[in-house]
């Protein structure tokens, strides 16, 4: 349960859900996405309501990505990343305009060598990465991602990320779920609080992220500073 | 794009429309070689052999490929939409359901004052058992709440129609109801074929539209929303064209088995997996299964005592079976 949530995600910037287990994080991102109602309250995507786009245009706006990383059927590569495309022309198959999108969502997570490969041969990397690629090629402006390093190697986790930074750069808006706060202290420009299913905080990352606030939103003491330049956040001990 | 991208594209598109062309020939193949095989040979063309071919060869090979076509197409959308490789029409309660309108139609001695009512009663069982299936699982609730609902409505129809062999006072009805159950195509006339039609190809209509849908529940229920995917509807195109294209099949032919498991398994590795492509090679597939055990059938025994049900059943374990060992040494090689 979510109440009293009140969050502008901008433009050129990556946001940064965090909080513990059960504050509402994917709640809130399955919320922005169209996919849940929310009972109250209204959702504007560049100042028009959610729910007065049909499907197919919010899926031409919001690319999400959940958490569980699911391909029910050993698929290619390639047909995954193709996937995307539906909200465009509801033909999947890399024809006509779809393909020049796929081949360049494949390449900005470097997948493009992997087409052919069936999704149940790839490593939990390079299947994290894939369907980031079937996210990027929906080409849309907002891309939503729960928690998108979960399971990921440090370099892979980073370079997630590096692409993230990127998509950003060119104007797009990134909201991303964390459990991670060095890496939402290093790449989040902003970065929502959440605890209890309200708002504990939101504003740019080195204002939110502080050893007190965090320590009483996780009820735990967490400790803030920087380490080899990049900015860190570890819990301390429990029981804030 | 680089020529080898453009060359592995262009491959792409080619496997497809090629495992339908290869299936299509096959089912050309075997729709003629149906229509020459039986007790009289067809030689020259004499009155007696063109009454032979029109009312009682035509009407059967068309009902075969019908059949299996409903069967193979509506297995192969029904494990897209539950994305699960054990799913075919029998899960979901509609040949329980068909069975048990055929059953009462036959037991009430209907079946026997009115030649259609047979059919009429299967069809009528059908899409009953698929509104409660659909009214019980209720509305998003995704594949479990489906296949729980089917699982009980299958008993409840298979109960029924044990309970109406029990109280049978009828031997005839009871033997006919067991025959009917096995499943069969002999003796059936254009007028079953002009019955059937209309709802096995509406159905099939309704699930060859739904590949791409399919496609992106592939990815889970969310992200198939986000690309756009309304689900109440995806839900009741699969459910209602199965319902439709099996409870026909099962009104006019009985039940038969294996035909909607076996087809997209043995197919789907030939589609890349993917399940919109998967959907018309099964219903080719499907027909093509059918239409040569019907064959086989008359071939073996010609007197027609095996019954096509046992037949598909009698082939398709073999090759599911084998599908067992197959998947046992991918898992433990």
């Amino acid at each position: 349960m979510l109440s009293g949530v009140t969050i502008a995600c901008e433009p050129g910037r990556i946001t940064g859900l965090v909080g513990p287990n059960g504050a509402g994080k994917s709640t809130l991102l399955r919320t922005l996405a169209g996919l849940l109602a929310p009972a109250a309250g209204r959702i504007s995507l560049d100042g028009t309501p959610l729910a007065s786009f049909d499907r197919a245009e919010i899926g031409r706006r919001i690319a999400y990505l959940p958490q569980e990383r699911i391909v029910h059927w050993p698929l290619s590569v390639h047909a995954v990343v193709a996937l995307g495309r539906l909200p465009h022309a509801r033909r999947p198959g890399g024809q006509g305009d779809d393909a020049p999108a796929i081949a360049q969502a494949m390449a900005a997570v470097d997948v493009a060598h992997l087409a052919e490969r069936s999704v149940s041969a790839l490593s939990g990397g390079e299947l994290a990465r894939v369907l980031v690629a079937r996210a990027l090629a929906q080409a849309a402006r907002v891309i939503l991602a729960d928690e998108p390093t979960a399971g990921l190697d440090p370099a892979h986790a980073l370079g997630l990320f590096e692409v993230l930074q990127r998509l950003a750069a060119e104007g797009r808006t990134i909201v991303v779920a964390l459990h991670d706060l060095s890496l939402a202290a290093r790449f989040c420009h902003d970065v929502v609080v959440l605890g209890e299913g309200r708002v504990a905080a939101a504003g740019p990352a080195p204002e939110t992220l502080t050893a007190e606030r965090l320590s009483q939103v996780f009820r735990a003491r967490m400790a803030v500073g920087t380490l080899g330049g990049v900015p860190v956040v570890v819990p301390v001990a429990p029981g804030g | 794009m680089t020529r080898s991208d453009a060359a592995i594209d262009s491959m792409r598109r080619s496997r497809a429309p090629r495992l339908v062309l290869q299936l299509g020939s096959l089912l050309l193949a075997l729709m003629v070689l149906s229509l020459l095989i039986g007790p009289t040979g067809v030689g020259l063309p004499s009155q007696a052999a063109g009454l032979i071919l029109a009312e009682i060869r035509l009407p059967r090979t068309l009902l075969a490929a019908m059949v299996g076509g409903a069967l193979g197409l509506s297995g192969a959308a029904l494990q897209g939409y539950l994305r699960n490789p054990l799913a075919e029409p029998g899960v979901i309660g509609i040949s329980g359901g068909a069975g048990l309108g055929a059953v009462i139609a036959i037991h009430s001695g209907a079946a026997a004052a009115f030649s259609l009512a047979l059919p009429l009663g299967g069809l009528a069982g059908a899409l009953g058992a698929t509104l409660i299936v659909l009214g019980l699982a209720g509305g998003p609730g995704g594949a479990l709440t489906l296949i729980l609902a089917g699982v009980a409505v299958s008993s409840v129809t298979s109960a029924l129609i044990s309970g109406v062999l029990a109280v049978s006072r009828n031997p005839f009805a009871s033997v006919e109801i067991v025959y009917w159950l096995l499943g069969s195509l002999a003796d059936r006339s254009l007028t079953h074929v002009w019955l059937s039609a209309p709802f096995i190809l509406a159905g099939s209509a309704l699930m060859l539209r739904v590949g791409p849908s399919l496609d992106a529940l592939a990815l889970g229920e969310d992200v198939a929303a986000n690309l756009g995917i309304a689900h109440e509807r995806l839900r009741r195109s699969v459910v209602a064209g199965s319902a439709l294209a099996v409870g026909a099949a099962t009104a006019v032919a009985g039940t038969i088995g294996f035909v909607g498991l076996v087809v997209p398994h043995l197919l789907r590795p030939l589609a890349g997996h993917q399940p919109s492509r998967l959907l018309l090679p099964s219903a080719l597939g499907g027909a093509a299964l059918v239409l040569s055990a019907d064959i086989g059938l008359r071939l073996v025994t010609p007197a027609g005592e095996l019954r096509l049900g046992v037949v598909t059943a009698l082939v398709g374990t073999p090759f599911f079976l084998w599908l067992v060992v197959r998947t046992r040494r991918e898992l433990h090689p």
